[in-house]
């Protein structure tokens, strides 16, 4: 992402310039969507909880420092939201029957593919997401971070406010523990 | 000892991360730890599964939502004084209406100065009403882009007669096109083909399967004199 054009975003938002927001919006909706989703496993929640980063985020945007990241800034702001709304229900990923989602539910192209494609990709899918929720919170918060949002092991650790090597045994112990249920389970592809 | 290294390893060797020497050592311990070699395997196809995860698509309402959810919130009057002096700007003038304004204020000058001396004012001209002009920056994102062009209902959807310009060469066209207030429906045409402004705020068909993006102005925050 370029930082230099966020930084001008804001600096016009800043300005009075509102309509500029939506540039920035649509510019990270999808990771912080993302985020939320693979942290709550519900859509709806999901999608409360990125909007509401970042009308947080346009809230207190002076505080922002223009020299930083926008993106992490973001980010920061998703991930405390994730985990007090986490925090505040004790949702537990796959417990709540009627307010999960699933993969399909949430992404309706999915129906374009062959369904045989789909079979296969759901089950696997299923399986890594039944890991993952297996999880407790802070372990697979590491894993999402680095491994689905790809962000590197420095960024995973300045957000979790751990040390480095920190962040990294609990990404390890996350796979781990994803390893040990998904075999369990049978769902290691 | 040597399953403690390996573990201690084990994520930097997933990450492709050992310099060239960890590596040769992680991959003779492998050899030798049949165990670790198939835990190292799993745990490898697990991140890689986690990587290609999909990427879910957001509602697509999202950004629409964001910004009504925002209307109400204004940043400190003192903060949008300041980023709008420190920030350039692309100002289009009016130019029937600016003399118009500045005859306007000769004229109040000359009424001020006439009731100060006791003298009767001259014929001042009449400031005329002239409508709003707005200044409307058109972006769009393209790094392979050759050729991008805006059209709309402003134009007659005339293709290729207003061209943006990738001035910094880092695929970001932009164009500036001075308008009346009004409702517009607009595209972009790119090397030949019709293109949807990803990051307009509204969006309307256009009988072809394809979505025009609407622009109104009259409320918009550009500047006009």
């Amino acid at each position: 992402m370029d930082q230099t054009e966020d930084s001008a975003l804001v600096e016009a938002v800043l300005s009075g310039d509102r309509d500029m927001y939506a540039r920035l919006v649509n510019r990270y909706k999808r990771q912080m969507y993302n985020l939320a989703f693979r942290m709550t496993a519900n859509s709806e929640v999901a999608r409360d909880l990125a909007q509401e980063t970042f009308v947080r985020a346009y809230a207190n945007l002076h505080r922002y420092k223009l020299e930083k990241s926008f993106f992490n800034w973001l980010y920061t702001i998703c991930i405390n939201l994730t985990r007090n709304h986490l925090e505040k229900r004790h949702e537990i990923l796959g417990e709540n029957g009627d307010e999960s989602a699933t993969w399909e539910d949430a992404n309706p192209s999915a129906e374009h593919r062959s369904p045989e494609t789909q079979i296969i990709e759901q089950q696997n899918i299923n399986g890594l997401e039944a890991a993952l929720s297996a999880l407790p919170e802070d372990l697979r918060e590491a894993v999402v971070l680095r491994y689905i949002q790809e962000l590197p092991f420095d960024t995973v650790a300045n957000s979790m406010g751990v040390s480095l090597s920190a962040a990294k045994m609990r990404v390890y112990r996350g796979l781990e523990k994803m390893r040990e249920v998904m075999t369990a389970q049978e769902s290691f592809p | 000892m040597k399953s403690d290294w390996l573990t201690e390893h084990m994520l930097d060797a997933i990450d492709g991360t050992l310099s060239e020497a960890d590596r040769r050592r992680f991959e003779n311990a492998l050899v030798e730890d049949p165990a670790a070699r198939l835990r190292f395997e799993e745990l490898s196809h697990l991140a890689d599964m986690a990587r290609q995860l999909p990427s879910l698509d957001e509602p697509v309402d999202f950004t629409a939502g964001v910004m009504d959810r925002i209307q109400h919130i204004n940043h400190p009057w003192w903060l949008r004084s300041w980023y709008f002096l420190i920030r350039p700007h692309v100002i289009r003038v009016n130019l029937l209406g600016a003399l118009s304004t500045a005859a306007g204020a000769v004229a109040a000058i000359a009424l001020g100065i006439s009731l100060f001396w006791q003298i009767e004012p001259s014929q001042a001209p009449v400031p005329v009403d002239t409508p709003k002009q707005y200044v409307m920056h058109f972006i769009y994102d393209d790094p392979h882009a050759k050729q991008v062009y805006v059209a709309g209902s402003f134009n007659n959807w005339q293709k290729e007669q207003i061209p943006l310009t990738d001035s910094s060469g880092n695929g970001t066209w932009t164009g500036v096109v001075p308008m009346q207030p009004g409702l517009y429906e607009y595209m972009f045409y790119v090397d030949g083909h019709w293109a949807v402004d990803n990051h307009a705020l509204r969006y309307k068909d256009d009988g072809f399967g394809r979505k025009n993006a609407i622009l109104e102005l009259g409320t918009g925050n550009e500047i006009s004199i």
